[in-house]
């Protein structure tokens, strides 16, 4: 059994949680109520929300392509690399861009803490990738 | 199929970018100025609309790798198909359930054609 896999998947799943459960309540809802104050346009509101709530279901997504890789691996070992490979890739973006930007633009790398999610997840899938 | 896939990753990565960010993220945080607001809050936001312009040039790298690599790139196209989809089916429904609107979040005219050919490309591939 891959266990660099294993904890992939339970580290998304547990990052969905955190976003969905903990996020939702102490950073989307006060920014939607400040949306609403600085009355931004429904567009403005809804993209920013599809975006919010479409990182939810992709996160719980990508946790079970990682629990579903490795139960096929031995059956299917391409596509639990591609899996690992792709999950690596995919949050890499995310990690980087997190880590950069709450210190560039807000001079506080806590401004955008999710890096603490993102490189681990990034790393798991990574070392899963390779151990396949 | 996948270069095709490719292309619509990249356009649409652009799109977001420069169309997006003309439109829709820029004009946010003008508005934004003027109501108090925590940087948690500001930094969360910014950094998922960034990180998505980067998440759409990963996987522009993605399908361009699975087009030179045929013996992985079936799993490759059926992760990018997936995880499109699950944006696609939010994109749909957000705009109309909670603004009574489809075009409320019109983001979902890209990423269904994006999850269909990444399927087609992941058909095609077997």
């Amino acid at each position: 059994m891959n266990v660099w896999g294993l904890l992939t998947g339970g580290l998304i799943l547990a990052a969905a949680y955190i976003h969905h459960g903990l996020g939702t309540r102490k950073i989307w809802l006060p920014a939607l109520a400040k949306l609403d104050e600085a009355q931004v346009s429904q567009r403005i509101k809804a993209t920013l929300g599809f975006m919010w709530h479409g990182i939810t279901l992709w996160s719980i997504v990508m946790g079970l392509m990682a629990i579903y890789a490795v139960f096929t691996q031995n059956s299917a070992p391409e596509f639990a690399k591609a899996f690992y490979l792709s999950i690596c890739l995919l949050n890499t973006p995310f990690a980087i861009v997190a880590t950069l930007y709450g210190k560039l633009v807000y001079d506080k790398f806590r401004a955008s803490p999710q890096w603490l999610l993102f490189w681990p997840i990034s790393f798991t899938s990574f070392l899963a990738f390779i151990s396949v | 199929m996948g270069l095709i896939l490719a292309f619509l990753l990249f356009a649409t990565g652009c799109i977001h970018h420069f169309r997006g960010g003309g439109s829709i993220w820029a004009p946010m945080l003008v508005q934004w100025q003027d109501v108090k607001q925590k940087k948690l809050v500001k930094g969360t936001l910014g950094f998922i609309w960034h990180g998505v312009t980067l998440w759409f040039i990963g996987m522009t790298g993605l399908a361009l790798y699975a087009y030179v690599t045929p013996h992985i790139a079936q799993g490759i196209y059926l992760s990018l198909a997936i995880q499109n989809l699950s944006f696609a089916i939010i994109a749909s429904l957000y705009g109309k359930l909670v603004y009574g609107r489809f075009l409320a979040s019109p983001q979902w005219l890209f990423f269904w054609p994006i999850a269909v050919a990444a399927f087609v490309a992941y058909s095609g591939a077997m």
